[in-house]
């Protein structure tokens, strides 16, 4: 095959080695560790960039192309999913099963018969422990986790990327909450995935804790969601990882993984599984402050009508105590009055008799007395009497015989027996007339004779 | 400047409101102060969880300014 200038084609090179790998790696299958740092899609085949990366991760100790034949990618990626929960993607360490080939027109590269889902699983969970152990030797994995969230989560400062659906999910369900809870949201975007997420979000909380007194932020909020799940190594970041646990706000995240959870996730203050989840819980989070302060109002409330209807109560009470007392104190001074009114009749009815008996008394006295008295006055009277009549007889005989007597003077002295004797006497206008002074001429005078009158006129 | 509004001290101030009631140290008299400082409470923070702190700055600004 060889020319004379003994300078070959390079097809006849590749000949040459391809004759080599025939002869030492003849369809033989090696099982290698590898990381993914490079994967492409076309017509349904897979191109892979492997490495072996040094101690610090930077400089590749060796690289190698790996192609999943189409035939082989459907069933190779769909276990690796299943298992794992995570597609085949860049950055992540894995166990292949490969054969060496040599291709004239493509060179050197490894067909990979089959991949362990296991051993990436293993690797992972590995690193994802070693984190946390990590954490929690240093005392930092329950450090947010300790924090208070404040009585009412309303000023957010959210984490995510704005044009995601995660943003969008989580905005949309805080805003249409139905409690009409209002919410203060700083976005602060940033990318979610691959290996610049994990400093671009560090770059983020670090201008939040910038921000916090200024914006007087009650919690952050961490939120990815829809679209890949690859590129979520990032939230198994150490210093990511150290910067939620050891930050000064409460953090919520929502980064939306439905397998095992991440370390951030761990040492977060709380994990949701969705941005619609973390929306949630504020909103919770709201509802549950707002039920405390109002069942705060009811007991204040209830205390309130009990201490008033105690109040009535004993108003109330005291009222009817009130009535009692002086309904007993008005029949007691009733009956008192009763009592006085009966001991004064009995006393006037006593005394009243007490009264009869002496006016009965002093009636017998007097009556006796009287008695005795008129019997007295009788016996005196009698005796007066007697004495009276005798005397009166006394003076009735003395004086009958003085009349005798002067009956006889008077009886001589009658001016008839003396006219008999033949005296005369005469009358002036009715009167004797004894003098001659009483008589004046042209007088009639009346001369009075033993059988008759003579009237005759002085001249 | 006022006291800016918060939830934790509207809370607190509710519990003492609360305790004080529940000790029965509040009598009859004191009865409708407490009420009525614990609905304005209650009021406060029902009005500001439905508030954005913007709007809720601007009302406690008016709210403070005629006393100042």
């Amino acid at each position: 095959m060889e020319n004379d200038s003994g300078i070959l084609k390079l097809s006849q090179l590749s000949a040459i080695v391809a004759g080599v790998f025939q002869m030492h790696f003849s369809e033989e299958r090696f099982w290698v560790t590898a990381e993914i740092v490079g994967m492409k899609l076309s017509r349904g085949h897979c191109y892979l960039q492997l490495a072996e990366k040094d101690e610090n991760g930077a400089t590749p100790k060796a690289e190698f192309r790996g192609n999943i034949w189409s035939f082989q990618y459907e069933r190779i990626s769909q276990r690796f999913f299943r298992m794992t929960g995570s597609p085949l993607r860049e950055q992540i360490q894995v166990l292949l099963c490969v054969e060496v080939k040599y291709h004239e027109r493509y060179g050197l590269s490894l067909i990979v018969h089959d991949i362990d889902p296991a051993f990436t699983l293993g690797h992972l969970e590995l690193e994802k422990r070693k984190t946390i152990e990590k954490l929690k030797q240093e005392g930092l994995y329950d450090r947010n986790r300790e924090l208070e969230l404040p009585a009412g989560l309303q000023r957010i400062a959210l984490i995510s990327a704005e044009d995601s659906r995660g943003y969008e999910d989580f905005m949309n369900r805080l805003n249409t909450n139905p409690y009409g809870y209002a919410f203060d949201v700083t976005l602060y975007n940033s990318l979610l995935q691959g290996d610049l997420a994990a400093g671009s979000i560090i770059a983020q909380l670090q201008q939040i804790k910038t921000d916090r007194l200024l914006k007087g932020f009650d919690a952050v909020a961490l939120v990815r969601g829809g679209g890949a799940t690859s590129g979520m190594e990032c939230f198994n970041n150490y210093l990511l990882a150290e910067t939620i646990a050891t930050f000064s706000l409460p953090v919520i995240t929502g980064i939306g993984h439905h397998a095992d959870s991440n370390v951030c996730d761990e040492v977060a203050h709380t994990k949701r599984m969705t941005p619609t989840d973390v929306a949630n819980f504020f909103i919770e989070h709201q509802q549950e402050f707002e039920g405390t302060i109002l069942s705060y109002w009811e007991q204040v409330r209830d205390i309130a009508e009990q201490t008033v209807q105690d109040e009535n109560q004993f108003v109330k009470e005291a009222s009817i105590r009130l009535h009692q007392q002086v309904q007993r104190t008005v029949s007691r001074s009733g009956r008192q009055l009763d009592q006085a009114a009966f001991a004064l009749k009995h006393r006037m009815q006593k005394s009243l008799l007490e009264e009869q008996a002496t006016i009965r008394r002093l009636q017998e006295h007097l009556r006796k007395e009287s008695r005795l008295q008129t019997q007295l006055e009788r016996g005196y009277f009698d005796e007066q009497s007697d004495g009276l009549r005798r005397q009166t007889a006394a003076i009735l005989h003395r004086e009958e015989a003085g009349l005798d007597t002067t009956a006889s003077a008077v009886r001589l002295l009658d001016p008839e027996l003396v006219l008999r004797r033949g005296y005369s006497y005469s009358l002036v206008e009715g009167k004797l007339l004894s003098s001659i002074t009483d008589a004046r001429s042209g007088d009639t005078l009346t001369t009075v004779l033993k059988d008759g009158t003579i009237q005759s006129k002085i001249i | 400047m006022a006291d800016k509004f918060s939830y934790e001290k509207a809370k607190a101030e509710l519990e003492t409101i609360l305790e004080e009631m529940e000790r029965g140290e509040a009598g009859i008299d004191t009865l409708a102060k407490h009420v009525k400082r614990a609905a304005e409470l209650i009021r406060l923070c029902r009005e500001k969880l439905r508030t954005t702190e913007g709007e809720v700055e601007g009302l406690l600004r008016d709210l403070d300014e005629p006393q100042e």
